[in-house]
């Protein structure tokens, strides 16, 4: 049976992960449905905005030590690699290993639905502690910005799961900042689809 | 060489048998693993569209193969890894079993002697992983199978024959396309007798794309695309 509202990030999608396996079709609706329900949260977001490079160029020296630290087999702190990465694709430094390691990352959530505080260098999570926001914000964003870059699809599909949960999520999301790049990375995505739905010639009614 | 082929009780096992069967192909092992759940009801729309398709969506996998009088041996679970399945593998004199689905082949079952071979819904490398015809639909405007003998890793087996289709005119994919176009490349395969050409091509293990399980929003994007 079609729900009437967007079904996808209704419950915590961290605590019940989604597993998106055969979801049924419901036609244009649905569309209008997932179109409506990221709207509500973008209007719900105060409309501040803050410059992603500058923030990111705050903190490069230490992030970037932080990267450092797969070289020399240690673990590493997973918010500031994501800040690290995000900041070499603003940039266009995206070298051939930043990108292979964030296909890690998107293999490993995929897997776990799941982003952990921190790894070690095998991309094995040494943490427990998978509920800080900023983790998925990040990520979803440098999906959005490969997505932009690339037209891989992959990347695109990442983001949307991304941003169910981040959604689903939305009342525990407090910081400014934090609020402020859900909805940059919401009005990314919903561009990108937009984008896609004209791509494709589909008339969304 | 000697071919066989596992059944289960889902769609595309349904599409498998029936069109061995239209096209007068005799295996020389079917297993069935039935866990005794004969799946939903279809509705007249879906069945319509099955039988255009070349198979009966309504009909259960056991039903065709006792109506036909088809030998076949019976598990009571679907678990491509279940010891009794390997056992029984293990004894057949099976060169390569058709794989329908049942799980992700573990280390036992791929040294059980016998190999797999998988129909897998994407040309790879570029297609690899999971509802990789959405994808393809949305990328192309259509899709293909890529037959290969089934190895550790995730879809990157010795390719045996790939086969490109049109996107289809209904929004049945899950249910109808991707078993009518597994099927239909499972005959060439067998018609053309390239198993036992065993002229099998390595894959570019460095090019490629994974894809996995497609975003219910890029899903409806993707059938809206075949059925505008």
């Amino acid at each position: 049976m079609n729900s009437k509202k967007y079904q996808y990030n209704e419950i915590d999608c961290l605590e019940f992960p989604q597993k998106y396996q055969m979801s049924p079709y419901e036609g244009n609706n649905f569309l209008i449905k997932y179109k409506k329900s990221r709207n509500k949260i973008i209007e719900e977001i105060k409309n501040e905005e803050i410059d992603i490079v500058n923030y990111l160029e705050e903190n490069y020296e230490l992030n970037k030590n932080e990267y450092l630290k797969i070289n020399e087999k240690k673990c590493f702190e997973t918010e500031k690699i994501f800040e690290f990465l995000l900041n070499r694709i603003l940039k266009n430094k995206l070298e051939f290993k930043y990108k292979k390691l964030i296909n890690k990352f998107i293999s490993k959530f995929e897997r776990t639905k799941k982003i952990f505080v921190s790894y070690d260098y095998n991309i094995k999570s040494n943490s427990s502690n998978y509920k800080i926001m900023k983790n998925y914000l990040i990520l979803s964003l440098i999906c959005i910005k490969l997505y932009e870059e690339e037209n891989n699809l992959k990347y695109l599909n990442i983001a949307l799961k991304i941003n169910d949960i981040l959604t689903s999520n939305f009342n525990k999301i407090s910081n400014s900042i934090d609020l402020i790049l859900l909805k940059q990375s919401l009005e990314l995505e919903l561009k990108q689809i937009e984008i896609l739905i004209n791509k494709k010639g589909l008339k969304i009614i | 060489m000697k071919v066989g082929i596992i059944l289960t009780t889902d769609n595309r096992s349904k599409a498998y048998i029936q069109k061995l069967i239209k096209n007068n192909i005799i295996l020389d092992d079917i297993i069935l693993m039935n866990s005794g759940n004969y799946g939903k009801k279809y509705s007249k729309e879906i069945i319509k569209k099955s039988v255009e398709s070349g198979f009966d969506i309504s009909i259960p996998v056991v039903k065709t193969l006792k109506k036909n009088n088809l030998d076949f041996h019976e598990f009571d679970f679907i678990d491509i890894n279940n010891s009794k399945l390997i056992e029984y593998v293990k004894n057949s004199k099976i060169k390569y079993y058709l794989f329908t689905g049942g799980g992700i082949l573990k280390k036992d079952i791929l040294n059980a002697g016998p190999k797999f071979i998988h129909f897998h819904p994407g040309i790879v490398p570029n297609y690899r992983g999971s509802t990789c015809f959405y994808y393809s639909i949305i990328n192309e405007n259509n899709c293909g199978v890529t037959s290969f003998v089934m190895d550790e890793k995730l879809d990157t087996g010795d390719i045996i024959y790939q086969k490109k289709f049109l996107k289809p005119n209904h929004i049945y994919i899950d249910e109808i396309f991707d078993p009518f176009i597994r099927s239909e490349t499972m005959i060439d395969v067998i018609q053309k007798n390239l198993i036992n050409k065993s002229k099998f091509l390595k894959q570019n293990m460095i090019q490629g794309e994974t894809y996995f399980i497609i975003h219910p929003v890029l899903k409806h994007i993707s059938i809206m695309n075949c059925v505008k």
